[in-house]
């Protein structure tokens, strides 16, 4: 899923290189951002926390789901189902190399030579 | 809006998210029960100085269990676990046990008489709940005060003075959960 450069030496292509579709809508992002500092975090939490309706953010986490960068996990508490989402292996690492995209090409926007 | 300015707002969105997401301060029960071990277990050593040592062993590390199982289960009920999270608080609190264990060696080959070390091992756990309160959790930095200040005040209170430092920092341990869960930082239990 990450975009290939066509033109490798352009600074801006270099910059989206390793960038990825799925990670490019903040919430998404943000849900995999959330993930990578927790173990596990469940619907309700995540609700809460990106004051997301329960379509939309059920939405975004089953295009995550299916994308393989998050594992899902259901249970019940008190005789209720409660899901639990964890980033895996594969989300991870798209997340990472996503955020690397991004820092290079805020670098390269603001002129920045770190 | 340029793609700079929109990958800018992105970050701040996602910086402000994860402050929004910090699990903040402990549950009040864990407050609550550190509360009771510190009244008891400082009043041992005006009423039963003698016990005071093996109440601790038993106590500290009981305690410590206790309060990860409670702190679990509080990350179950908010819906957020962090394996991580845990892990830097007993490391911490382990820190402070192992510190406490390596100096009973003092009190057993008589270097520092058991009055001494008592106050020594007052030192070492205001510090331990100051830095808790400075890397961890906000509330215990005034507990650590507390304590502090209560072992300045141990040199000039004559008798019955470990109760009533036991009664001080049980009572700062109770406001702090209390101030907390007000806060919003953490629910009862």
């Amino acid at each position: 899923m990450a975009r290939r450069a066509d033109n490798p030496n352009s600074p801006i292509v270099a910059g989206l290189e390793g960038m990825d579709r799925i990670l490019e809508h903040r919430t998404r992002l943000a849900i995999c951002v959330l993930l990578s500092r927790n173990d596990a975090m469940n619907f309700s939490r995540l609700k809460d926390l990106l004051d997301e309706t329960d379509g939309s953010l059920g939405a975004h986490l089953l295009k995550l789901e299916r994308q393989g960068f998050v594992s899902v996990r259901k249970e019940f508490r008190d005789r209720k189902p409660v899901t639990w989402y964890s980033l895996s292996k594969r989300g991870k690492e798209a997340l990472e190399s996503h955020l690397a995209s991004l820092a290079r090409l805020i670098r390269q926007a603001s002129g920045g030579r770190s | 809006m340029s793609t700079t300015k929109q990958l800018t707002d992105d970050l701040e969105y996602l910086g402000g998210l994860l402050r929004k997401s910090e699990r903040g301060a402990s549950p009040f029960i864990i407050y609550a029960l550190w509360a009771a071990l510190v009244l008891v277990g400082f009043s041992m050593v005006d009423f039963a100085p003698h016990r005071v040592g093996l109440f601790w062993l038993i106590a500290g590390p009981l305690g410590g269990v206790a309060s990860a199982i409670l702190g679990h289960r509080y990350g179950i009920r908010i819906g957020q676990l962090s394996r991580q999270e845990g892990l830097r608080h007993g490391w911490h609190w382990s820190g402070l046990m192992l510190a406490i264990l390596l100096a009973v060696p003092l009190g057993l080959t008589g270097a520092i008489a058991w009055p001494v070390l008592s106050r020594v091992f007052l030192l070492i756990i205001a510090l331990a709940y100051f830095l808790a309160g400075v890397h961890l959790e906000r509330p215990l930095k005034w507990v650590g005060i507390v304590m502090l200040a209560g072992y300045v005040g141990l040199f000039f209170i004559p008798a019955y003075g470990w109760t009533l430092l036991g009664i001080l920092v049980s009572l700062s341990l109770l406001v702090s959960g209390l101030v907390e869960r007000r806060r919003g930082g953490a629910p009862s239990r």
